[in-house]
């Protein structure tokens, strides 16, 4: 950078600081084409984000509602959002309600994680011939599965699986249970609370 | 005359056998010769005529059993089995598991499902490689009816193996037991 500089201001024009200096004009008018081509594209798109996390927290996060939700497609996407005394899933073309007092279990897969996890887990997948004992994430690793078990009108049994972002199950599932759902496995605890002495 | 007459008769009977012997040997084109279709192919055993009536059927969450199999994974096979088993369009009803109606209905059967085994495989590998990663799971069916006499009770499979998530495994599990189901039930 020192060098760059004395070559810049240097004191004689003529000498091979001159050379240097007419080579780096094409490259200083170059880097700052490209600068206004890049920045207008990219501008947008950090706009893009902040309103996209904008919405989010006002409409809750996006999710993919793979199957069990009456009058939802398979594989439809849209929101999730806990909502008055219901876990309420909307997309374009409709909005789906499973009333809280009716879930009769919720796991994410941390959940899948503690069941089989552990020395009791180890035990058990141990006991289990032919690999029935692996078990492993249904989905990718950068996102999270919130399955929920719960009854209909008919008081038929149903299941819904919902996969979300990396952590936004585990959000879900804490403020479904302070609703009052069950669930066989507590949710985990803020990572803020777990910090505190 | 008579020497002549005997001479041709025994030249035209070993011409016969010379025949014959080509005809029958193993390596003869004759042999080569693929015997009439009819013969040939083995029809497979016709499949036994369904014989029960049931107006409703009732389908049971899965029951894992020992087998570790995850929440997402059980509740997948229910769902995908009690659409699979509508599109069956052998009962007027189905219903799921505690529905408060299912109780009335006289001729009800009962389906439940208990995991035997699961594997779970790698969508990543299969795609790689098309060989390993698959996902398998086999389930024990068991059909009974109101008074709780078994039907039915086969070892139903489903697995994934070249392309696709580790669900169509339930998938194609829930689609077998519909095929079970169409075999018994008229």
């Amino acid at each position: 950078m020192k060098n760059f500089l004395i070559a810049f201001h240097s004191p004689h024009p003529g000498g091979g600081s001159g050379t240097a200096r007419r080579a780096l004009i094409p490259a200083g008018v170059l880097a700052l084409a490209a600068a206004v081509l890049v920045v207008p594209a990219v501008l947008p798109a950090f706009g893009r984000q902040a309103a996209d996390k904008k919405s989010e927290a006002a409409s809750g996060p996006k999710v993919e509602c793979v199957l069990g939700l009456e009058h939802v497609k398979h594989h439809a996407s849209g929101t999730l959002t806990v909502a008055g005394d219901a876990l309420q899933f909307s997309s374009d073309k409709g909005k789906a309600d499973i009333p809280i007092a009716s879930i009769q279990d919720l796991f994410t897969a941390n959940d899948s994680k503690q069941v089989f996890g552990g020395l009791k887990g180890t035990v058990l997948k141990a006991g289990v011939p032919y690999e029935g004992g692996r078990v492993l994430s249904l989905f990718s690793k950068a996102t999270e599965v919130l399955t929920v078990e719960y009854r209909d009108a008919d008081n038929g049994f149903r299941g819904a699986i919902f996969i979300l972002h990396r952590g936004q199950a585990t959000v879900i599932k804490r403020e479904l249970v302070a609703k009052g759902a069950k669930a066989s496995i507590p949710p985990e605890a803020p990572a803020s609370e777990e910090k505190k002495p | 005359m008579k020497n002549v007459t005997r001479l041709s008769v025994a030249f035209s009977l070993g011409i016969a056998v010379a025949a014959c012997a080509f005809m029958l040997a193993p390596g003869s084109l004759a042999a080569q010769t693929p015997p009439p279709p009819s013969v040939s192919t083995k029809e497979p055993p016709p499949k036994p005529k369904p014989t029960i009536k049931a107006s409703a059927i009732l389908i049971e969450p899965v029951d894992p059993g020992d087998v570790l199999m995850p929440p997402d994974f059980q509740v997948a096979v229910y769902e995908y089995l009690v659409e699979q088993v509508t599109r069956t369009k052998k009962f007027a009803h189905v219903y799921r598991s505690g529905d408060k109606e299912a109780a009335n209905v006289p001729d009800l059967v009962t389906l439940r499902t208990k995991a035997e085994y699961f594997k779970m495989g790698s969508e990543k590998k299969r795609e790689v490689t098309t060989v390993a990663g698959s996902t398998k799971i086999r389930l024990k069916l068991l059909i009974t009816n109101h008074e709780g006499k078994v039907l039915a009770d086969p070892d139903v499979e489903g697995s994934v193996h070249f392309f696709g998530g580790n669900l169509n495994a339930a998938y194609d599990f829930a689609k077998n037991v519909a095929e079970v189901i169409r075999g018994i039930f008229i």
